[in-house]
Parts: structure tokens; C-alpha cells; sequence
């Protein structure tokens, strides 16, 4: 145990290292993530399994900076998540992640467009690369032709297509999935979980993706469940 | 919104307060002095010979008469207040009032016996000597027309109830020659009060002797409550403007609250509550607002009531007539009028809402965007309808009537057109901003306008709302700004005088009391005085109440007029003057309906009425009711008076006004206590009065912008609020707390510059319309529009100020919140 412990902990392009954190509940203290080690290489494509409340998301919170950690480490390509200040831990966010969400969670008041540069004009990369890259990327997805549609005007699968085109565009490191599928019937599940393997591995980034779905799991390179605080592996 | 509801509330209460007590202190200070009296007879200008009175009792044409003498006193131990003396013979007055020798003998008999029997003697009632440390025995010293006395209080009356007791509290009582004296009226009566059976009148009139008439008791009154009324009716429409903004204020807050709860209106449906249930939740909830809203704005607006009680009653005081009751207590309609007012405003503005609301579909739900886009369509529409709104202003504005309550409509359309097409000109200019901002702001720059468009649905009701607020502080600020510069022009071109000498009055109106005849010869020969101007000021009857009457022995006054109209060349003015023609105020000419040349003004005269052809109409903003002016020899002629109530000298161009008017204080001129002042001081004088004047005004716009401000940080709050989720997604895609902060401050500050940019067209309008029509509606006056950029730069400030202080709170809250917090919602 000790040894494998050591080793999750690693030098590895992503790594977590003896991460905890809890929430108070009422009265009571929960503890969601007990020294929590973990790695990844560079380009790696990871699954997190477990039933819900388990801490998947929260784990994912963590490594994207929105969230802090009660103790640890997290570092992606040396830099370190957990030490700074939050708006520190913004910018790295801004530069180097990428977000998909189970609820998509695009603007509702802003076109497709709108909504698939919002990285690019955050990052100052809303330049003639950058508006190519989304034309290009708008294409991929099938949507160039809906390009001044509002969100509300795409059916589900559609605008978790844009959202994941919006978690790519700027060129992240890594990107952070939480459910991707979760709301969306099997067939427009297996097209996003295949868009998101082909558009992270195009661009050699790495993909942390949660999920309650084993069968979505299998996309991964690497699988683990998430059991009491801690990451156990399923396939690896 | 509670507070808003509240404040609006407590406007109008405050208001309706101020406007009824004012009504009822006159109505009480009349029925005081007034009494029983069915009848009055009294004569032009100069007061009745008391021999009348005598001959008409001695020749027993009535049996139940009493002569009376009333006039405002100065009395420096009761402060600033004016006190009306009233003379009367103790001995026939107690069938007319009830505070002397009444049944239930108020006033007991050895005080009744000195205040008979010593000369110089005065009643007070117990209230006022209590509150003033007064005893019997104790001596006052009163001023009345400049002529300075001391009078003993011979006994305390105590006010038989309430009403009495309010009515004495300004009042000193004065047997009839003690009264004379102190009033220089000797040998003199103001009126001789009646009770007339109706076959008697007509007897009596009929034994009159020229230039003395017979009138029923309340005509005067009526006269007066109907020069007031203008002045009360813009009060009250000010006082709605408060409501009308936190109408649309509740409108705004309401509507928030039905669209974020639109899925559980939804699923409601779903669930199988019917329009209706949905409709009556809606409405039962802002009856609940609106009563709570509606008790605090009752209680403020009592609080608030004191100080309007105060306001109004010194305008009145200074533009109409002066009051001596201070307090009438809180009218309990005024009360209930506010109260329901606010309640039902409440109702009406969520009405539209609750439709809304009762509307929505079971189960499907009008997703955001798809609001969005209906609002677009809408905002299209709504600028069609606003132009249309607009349009129906100005055609009001042109009917041919005089109601003011048109006026104040077609001010109402303007104001809600332009707030209608606001949303039109927001979604344009804003859409055309967004490369302005980029280039300003960078990213922020083009994100906040086009969030701004995105949201019209919210944003444009925010937006109208803070425009309607500031364009009537626009349209108010110009109106004030115009009459002060236009009064300032006028004071340049009447007040031609170096240095005026009157007899001090109580009230801001002409000086009415005739100065010391031994004054005039002494300034005549006075080194350095290039000319003397005179003016006999005096009040007289004509078909249209009683006005001040100005005979003026200069010729050059035709130069120092500024004309509406003039019917004969400005070399012929004094000679026509002379030869009995008139000149007349702006105000009478347009309450008498004589613009226009061949028309002619009667005059109750000591030889009857006299008809005096009107030769001219001039400016005039020193009184609202009006004023003949005549040449003094005409004056002289008919009224048999050669009396003068002000006197100006025109200097030699070398003498320094201020030391003249130094020596003339020094020199003891006569006993009459008279003001001096020169040109400069006599002009801050009026213009304080002017200031006072529209202390009221000033009080109710700030007020008004309160209610917006107030309305304007609920309606960017919720605004922000509702964006919560929006900037959660921000900060999770990499926005800082900083930029999230600046973009909420962004957002906001456009929302001012815009509003303040749509409030300067529409606060202009405002200002036309109160300036050419309602003011001149209500009290005659034509204004000079006086255009300065300071208003609107102080406007477009103020709107910018607000909207930024609004956008505070939301923006701490917002960047400040971690977005794990606000990702974790869904």
C-alpha cells in the first residue's frame, strides 16, 4: 500500500500528492478526499468512477483551481495549483484548463460564437490564429453553419459539443470534464465521448473526466474509482 | 422595494399633509376673523370712514354690525411668526366671535373690565402666552406698518376647543381704537362685519355711498383659495411623481421576481393551478408589499409632513397671504388617501407581471434566450409605442384648454414615451459601443455592452427607470435654473433705483404700508440724489378679486418694463398713462383673459367702479396675482391719497449707493421704522425669496431622486444577482475577481451614461413643458429658457453616480464569491 502510494505520488505531468479535503457539515466535519495521491503523463486520457457525493467533483474543482485544498499538493507541468492566491490560481485556470460541464453551463444570452471565444478573448488570443482555430473547431463539431444560433435553439448534444469546443479552444493543458455525458441519452454520449478523446488526444493534452458510467469509462487510458477519499485503480 | 413603496408614500402623505393644512389654516384664520358675519362692507384701497359705521347704526339700517380692523403684526418677543391683530368693538362683536364675553365667559370679568376699560390694552389667548412666557401685566412691543407701540396684555383667553385654539395661537385681539392706533388708522375702518337676512342686502347696498361695497363674507376667501389652488394642484402633481417612479420601480422588482420563478410557475401549471391561482399569487403578494410599503410610507410621511407643513406654509406666505396658524394637525385623509394610493399603485404596477406569470405554459418553460429575443421584439414595438406615447404628449399639450391636470398628463406621456423608446436607443447605441469599449476597456469592454443587449429584458426596464428619475431632475433643474435667471434679468431691468425705502412687511409681497409723509421732502433734497421715484402700492377690487394697484410717478417706467404686449409706442406710455390707461402684470392679463389689444380692466374705486383701459402687458414675477400699474397723478385723482409705499433714488453717478444708504440708517428720518437698502440688497432680498419659494420644489426632486436611487440599486442588484450563475462560468473559464468586479462596474456605469444620455432629450421636454405650459397654466409667468451645459453634465453625473453606487454591492458580492459555489448550484 505504501509502495503504491509512493509511487501514485510520482513526478508525473499532473500530480496529486497527499490532497485532502473536507466540509463541514452542521456540526459535523466530512472529510471528502483523505491523502489523496495521484499522476498522470503527459497526453493521458483519466477516469474517475464513483457513486455520487463520493467526491469526483470536487476532485475535479481541485485540480482546476476553483477550489482549494485543506492540505497537499497539485501541481500540472511543474506548476503548482495549490499554493497560490485565487487570482492566481484564475489565471492558471484561464491558461491552462479547460472545462466541460454536465449541464454544458454555456451562456444563455450569447451566440455559439460568443460562447466558443469567450477563452480566446480571456487569454488575448482573439487574434486571426485564434478566430481561425474556432472556425476550424466550429466546423469539427458540425455547427459552423449555427454559428449566431443561442443555446437554447441546440438540442443537448449539440451544446455540449460547443461547450467542449469552448474547453479546447485556447489550447489548454489539460482539460477537466465532469459528467460530459451525464444529460445526455447513450447515443449523443458516445459521440461526445468520441469527439472528447479526438479533440484532447489531437492536441496532446491531457483529459481528467468524471463519470458515474463505466462504458464511458473505457475511453480512458487509465481508470480509477474513487473509494473513501482515496483513488483506487480499475484499470491501469 | 418596501422602501421605495414607503418613500413614495410618504411623498405624496407629506405632501396632501402640507397642502390641507395650509388650506385649513387659511379656512380657520378666516371663520377666526370672519366670525358669524353673513355680510362684509368695506371699502377700496384706503379703508372705510368709521363715520359710516356710525351713520349706519345711528340711522338703524342694521341692527347687528360691528366694526373690525385687521392687520399683521411684528411682535419680537414671539419670534418670527406674524400675529394678526384683530380691533373690535367688545361690546357688538360678541354676536359675530366667540372669544369675548360668550356664554360660557371664556374670559373672566376682571380682565374683560381692564382690556375694556385702558387703552392699549390686547388680548392673547393662554396658549400663546404660555408658550412664550407671557403674563398678564406684561408689556409687548409690536410693529405694524413700520409704526412701533406697546401694548399690555390685559387678560388671556382660553380657546373654548381645538379649532379656537389653533385659530388664537396667531392671533391678538384689540379694542377697536387701540387697534387704530397701532395701525396709524385712525378715525378708520377696514370692514364693517353684518348678519344680513337676504331681503335685507339689497336695502343696504342701497344706502351705501360710492367707492364702499357690500360682499357675502366667504367671496374673499373663495378668491384667495382659488389663487392657491395652481400653486397646490403642482404641489400634488410633484408629490405623484415620487409614486410614479416607485411605480415603476415595483414594476421593475416585480417583474424579476416573476421571471426567475417562470419554472415554478411552470411546473405549477403542470401541477394543475390554474392562470387565475397563479395570477391571485402573484397579486396577493404585492398586496402584502404594498400594505407594509404603504404603513411605513404613512408613518415617514408624517415625520415628513412637519417640515412640507413648513415649507408650503412659507411659499404661501411669501406669494399669497400670510398665515398665522402654524399647526392644524394630521389630516387622517390625507393619511388613508396616501395609504390607498400606495397600495393600489403596488397592485397595478405587478399586474402586468402576474399576467405574465399567470401566462406561462404548463411544464414549458420560456427558456432565457428565448425571453431575450421576445424582448427584442418587443423593444422594436415599444419604441413604436413610445414615439406614439410621445406624439399623444404633444397633442395634448396643444388642445385648447387651460387644465392643468392636461398639462400634467401630456408630461406623463412624454416622459413614459421616452422611457419607452430608451430601451430602443439602449439596444442600438450599446451594439454600436462594443468596438468603442474594446478599444477603451479591452475584453471587459466589449463583453459588458453586449451583456447589457443580451439582457434588454432586465436591462431596459433598469435603464428607463433610472431615465425617468433623472430626466424630471433635468426637467426640474432647468425650470428653477430658467425662472432664477429669468427673475434675475427682470430685477436688472425693473429694479433701476440705487437705493429703496419701504416700511418692512411680513410677507414677501409689495410693500403695502405708506411711508411717513415728512420722509419724502427730506430725500427730495438730499445731496447726490439725481431722482426720486415714488409708488403708492395699494389693494384693490376688480371683477377678478382683489390685486395690488402700483401708481408710479415716473416717466420712464415704460423704459423699465420688459413687455408681453404693449398696445402704443413706448414714447406715448406716459402720456397715456396719465390720461387713465393701465399697464398690467403678466399674470392678471392671462387670469382675466385680456392679452390682446382694445381690452380694458374695472376697478373698484372710491367713486365705484372705473373701467381703465389696458395699454400693455408686462412681465412681472413678484407676485402670481397680479398688479395694475398706474401713474401716480391718476392714482392720485381718483383715490384722493397722495400716500407713497416705496421710494427709490436714482443717485449721481458718483455716490457710492452704500454709503447713502449708511447715512439714511443714521439719520433719524422719522419714527417709522423703515427699510433701506440699496439696489444690490433689495435684489438678494427678492432673490431669497425666490430660493424660499422653491425650497419646496427642491425638496420634492431630491426626494424623487432618492426614491429612484433606492429603486435603481434593487432593480442593478437583482440584475447582477440574476447573473450570478453567468459569472460563476466566468470565473471557472479564468475571470478574476478583479475583472469580474470591473465588469459588473462596467455594466452598471453604461447603464448610467445611458440613461443619463436618454434623460437630457427627455428631461428638456420636462422642462418646456413645465416652463411654457404648466407654470404659465398655473401662475401666469412667462420663463426664459435658460439652456446651461452644468445641468446636464450634473445630471448625466448624477445618473452615472447612482448607477455606480448601485453597481457596489453586487460587485463585492459577485467577485467575491468562489465560483465552486456558484458552478455548485446546478
Amino acid at each position: 500500500m505504501l509502495d503504491h502510494r509512493l509511487d501514485a505520488c510520482a513526478g508525473g505531468f499532473l500530480q496529486l500528492e497527499h490532497v485532502y479535503k473536507g466540509y463541514r457539515e452542521g456540526e459535523r466535519q466530512r472529510s471528502v478526499l483523505v491523502d489523496l495521491c495521484a499522476h498522470a503523463k503527459k497526453g493521458e486520457f483519466i477516469a474517475i468512477v464513483g457513486k455520487s457525493g463520493s467526491g469526483k467533483t470536487t476532485l475535479l474543482n481541485l485540480i482546476g483551481g476553483i477550489d482549494r485544498t485543506d492540505a497537499g499538493r497539485i501541481t500540472l507541468n511543474g506548476i503548482e495549483i495549490t499554493g497560490g492566491s485565487d487570482d492566481q490560481r484564475t489565471l492558471y485556470r484561464r491558461r491552462h484548463i479547460g472545462f466541460v460541464f454536465q449541464f454544458f453551463n454555456l451562456f444563455p444570452t450569447m451566440t455559439i460564437w460568443e460562447n466558443l471565444t469567450i477563452p480566446l478573448e480571456l487569454n488575448g488570443q482573439f487574434d486571426q490564429d485564434g478566430v481561425e482555430r474556432a472556425g476550424e473547431l466550429l466546423a469539427e463539431i458540425g455547427l459552423a453553419d449555427r454559428k449566431q444560433a443561442y443555446p437554447d435553439q441546440l438540442s443537448g448534444g449539440e451544446q455540449q459539443r460547443v461547450a467542449i469546443a469552448r474547453a479546447v479552444v485556447h489550447q489548454p493543458l489539460l482539460v477537466l470534464a465532469d459528467e460530459p455525458t451525464g444529460n445526455l441519452d447513450d447515443d449523443n454520449g458516445k459521440i461526445i465521448l468520441a469527439l472528447l478523446d479526438r479533440l484532447t488526444r489531437k492536441a496532446g493534452n491531457n483529459l481528467v473526466m468524471v463519470t458515474h458510467s463505466l462504458e464511458a469509462a473505457q475511453f480512458a487510458d487509465r481508470v480509477y474509482t474513487l473509494v473513501e477519499g482515496k483513488l483506487e485503480p480499475i484499470k491501469d | 422595494m418596501l422602501f421605495g413603496i414607503a418613500l413614495g408614500v410618504a411623498v405624496v402623505i407629506a405632501i396632501d399633509l402640507a397642502n390641507a393644512s395650509a388650506s385649513r389654516a387659511f379656512e380657520i384664520s378666516s371663520e377666526a376673523v370672519s366670525g358669524k358675519a353673513t355680510h362684509q362692507i368695506s371699502a377700496s384701497a384706503l379703508g372705510l370712514d368709521e363715520s359710516l359705521y356710525i351713520d349706519l347704526r345711528r340711522q338703524g339700517i342694521v341692527d347687528t354690525a360691528t366694526p373690525v380692523i385687521t392687520e399683521f403684526l411684528s411682535i419680537p418677543q414671539f419670534g418670527d411668526q406674524p400675529i394678526q391683530l384683530l380691533g373690535v368693538d367688545p361690546f357688538t362683536d360678541s354676536a359675530f366671535r366667540d372669544f369675548i364675553g360668550s356664554a360660557n365667559g371664556e374670559l373672566p370679568l376682571g380682565q374683560l373690565v381692564s382690556f375694556i376699560t385702558q387703552p392699549g390694552t390686547v388680548l392673547i389667548s393662554t396658549g400663546l402666552a404660555e408658550r412664550y412666557g407671557v403674563a398678564i401685566g406684561d408689556r409687548l412691543d409690536v410693529a405694524a406698518g413700520g409704526l412701533e407701540s406697546t401694548v399690555v396684555v390685559a387678560g388671556l383667553l382660553i380657546p373654548a376647543d381645538d379649532i379656537s385654539a389653533r385659530a388664537l395661537d396667531g392671533m391678538m385681539l384689540a379694542d377697536i381704537s387701540t387697534a387704530q392706533e397701532l395701525t396709524g388708522r385712525i378715525g378708520k375702518l377696514d370692514r364693517i362685519d353684518l348678519i344680513l337676512t337676504p331681503n335685507q342686502v339689497e336695502s343696504v347696498r342701497a344706502q351705501l355711498p360710492p367707492g364702499v361695497s357690500l360682499e357675502t363674507a366667504n367671496a374673499r376667501q373663495g378668491a384667495v383659495e382659488e389663487m392657491t389652488q395652481a400653486f397646490r394642484m403642482n404641489l400634488s402633481a410633484l408629490s405623484m411623481l415620487a409614486l410614479i417612479v416607485g411605480l415603476f420601480l415595483i414594476y421593475n422588482t416585480m417583474t424579476f421576481a416573476v421571471v426567475q420563478r417562470r419554472p415554478l410557475f411552470g411546473i405549477l401549471r403542470c401541477l394543475g393551478v390554474t392562470r387565475r391561482e397563479i395570477f391571485m399569487m402573484i397579486m396577493s403578494e404585492a398586496l402584502i408589499i404594498g400594505v407594509i410599503g404603504s404603513l411605513i410610507g404613512t408613518g415617514l410621511g408624517v415625520l415628513l409632513g412637519s417640515q412640507t407643513v413648513r415649507m408650503v406654509s412659507q411659499t404661501i406666505n411669501d406669494l399669497y397671504f400670510a398665515t398665522t396658524v402654524q399647526t392644524t394637525g394630521v389630516a387622517v385623509s390625507s393619511l388613508v388617501k396616501g395609504g390607498v394610493l400606495g397600495i393600489l399603485a403596488t397592485l397595478m404596477a405587478a399586474a402586468l407581471p402576474a399576467i405574465e406569470a399567470a401566462a406561462t405554459p404548463p411544464w414549458q418553460v420560456l427558456s432565457r434566450s428565448g425571453l431575450e429575443r421576445k424582448a427584442r421584439t418587443l423593444v422594436d414595438r415599444l419604441g413604436i409605442m413610445g414615439a406614439v406615447a410621445i406624439l399623444i404628449g404633444v397633442v395634448l399639450l396643444f388642445l385648447p384648454v387651460d387644465n392643468l391636470w392636461v398639462g400634467f398628463g401630456a408630461t406623463f406621456f412624454v416622459v413614459v414615451g421616452f422611457a419607452m423608446l430608451s430601451a430602443l436607443g439602449m439596444a442600438i447605441l450599446l451594439t454600436a459601443f462594443v468596438p468603442v469599449g474594446q478599444k477603451l476597456f479591452g475584453l471587459l469592454g466589449r463583453i459588458a455592452p453586449r451583456s447589457l443587449v443580451n439582457s434588454l429584458s432586465r436591462t431596459s426596464v433598469a435603464v428607463a427607470a433610472l431615465m425617468v428619475a433623472v430626466s424630471v431632475t433635468i426637467g426640474m433643474t432647468l425650470m428653477i435654473d430658467s425662472f432664477r435667471y429669468t427673475v434675475n434679468i427682470w430685477l436688472r431691468e425693473v429694479l433701476t433705483g440705487d437705493v429703496y425705502i419701504s416700511v418692512p412687511t411680513l410677507n414677501g409681497t409689495t410693500p403695502l404700508a405708506p411711508i411717513d409723509s415728512s420722509v419724502l421732502p427730506v430725500l427730495e433734497t438730499l445731496p447726490g440724489v439725481r431722482q426720486v421715484d415714488t409708488l403708492r402700492s395699494v389693494r384693490v377690487d376688480t371683477r377678478a378679486g382683489i390685486v395690488t394697484l402700483s401708481a408710479s410717478n415716473n416717466p420712464g417706467i415704460g423704459q423699465e418694463r420688459m413687455f408681453l404686449e404693449r398696445y402704443t409706442g413706448q414714447e406715448n406710455l406716459w402720456a397715456e398713462l396719465q390720461a387713465g390707461g393701465v399697464l398690467i402684470s403678466e399674470p392678471l392679463a392671462r387670469r382675466m383673459d385680456l392679452v390682446g389689444p382694445g381690452n380694458s380692466i374695472e376697478v373698484f374705486t372710491p367713486k365705484g367702479w372705473m373701467t381703465f383701459p389696458v395699454i400693455g402687458i408686462y412681465y412681472d414675477y413678484a407676485t402670481s396675482e397680479g398688479i395694475i400699474l398706474t401713474a401716480s397723478s391718476v392714482y392720485q385723482r381718483i383715490w384722493q391719497d397722495d400716500q407713497v409705499t416705496s421710494i427709490g433714488l436714482i443717485l449721481e453717478e458718483d455716490i457710492d449707493p452704500d454709503l447713502v444708504v449708511r447715512s439714511l440708517q443714521d439719520v433719524h428720518l422719522t419714527d417709522q421704522r423703515l427699510l433701506i437698502r440699496s439696489n444690490q440688497s433689495l435684489r438678494s432680498d427678492v432673490l431669497d425669496i425666490f430660493e424660499r419659494t422653491f425650497a419646496i420644489t427642491s425638496a420634492m426632486r431630491i426626494l424623487a431622486t432618492i426614491v429612484a436611487f433606492i429603486g435603481i440599486l434593487n432593480s442593478l442588484l437583482l440584475l447582477q444577482l440574476d447573473h450570478q450563475r453567468e459569472y460563476g462560468i466566468l470565473r471557472a473559464l479564468g475571470m478574476t475577481g478583479k475583472q469580474i468586479w470591473r465588469l459588473v462596474m462596467l455594466e452598471t456605469g453604461l447603464m448610467g451614461i445611458f440613461a443619463g444620455l436618454f434623460a437630457i432629450p427627455a428631461g428638456y421636454v420636462v422642462a418646456l413643458i413645465l416652463i411654457y405650459v404648466i407654470n404659465q397654466r398655473s401662475f401666469g409667468w412667462t420663463i426664459q429658457m435658460n439652456l446651461t451645459p452644468a445641468v446636464l453634465i450634473q445630471a448625466m453625473g448624477i445618473s452615472l453616480v447612482a448607477a455606480l453606487l448601485a453597481g457596489i454591492y453586487p460587485a463585492i458580492h459577485l467577485s467575491r464569491t468562489p465560483a465552486a459555489e456558484v458552478i455548485r448550484y446546478e
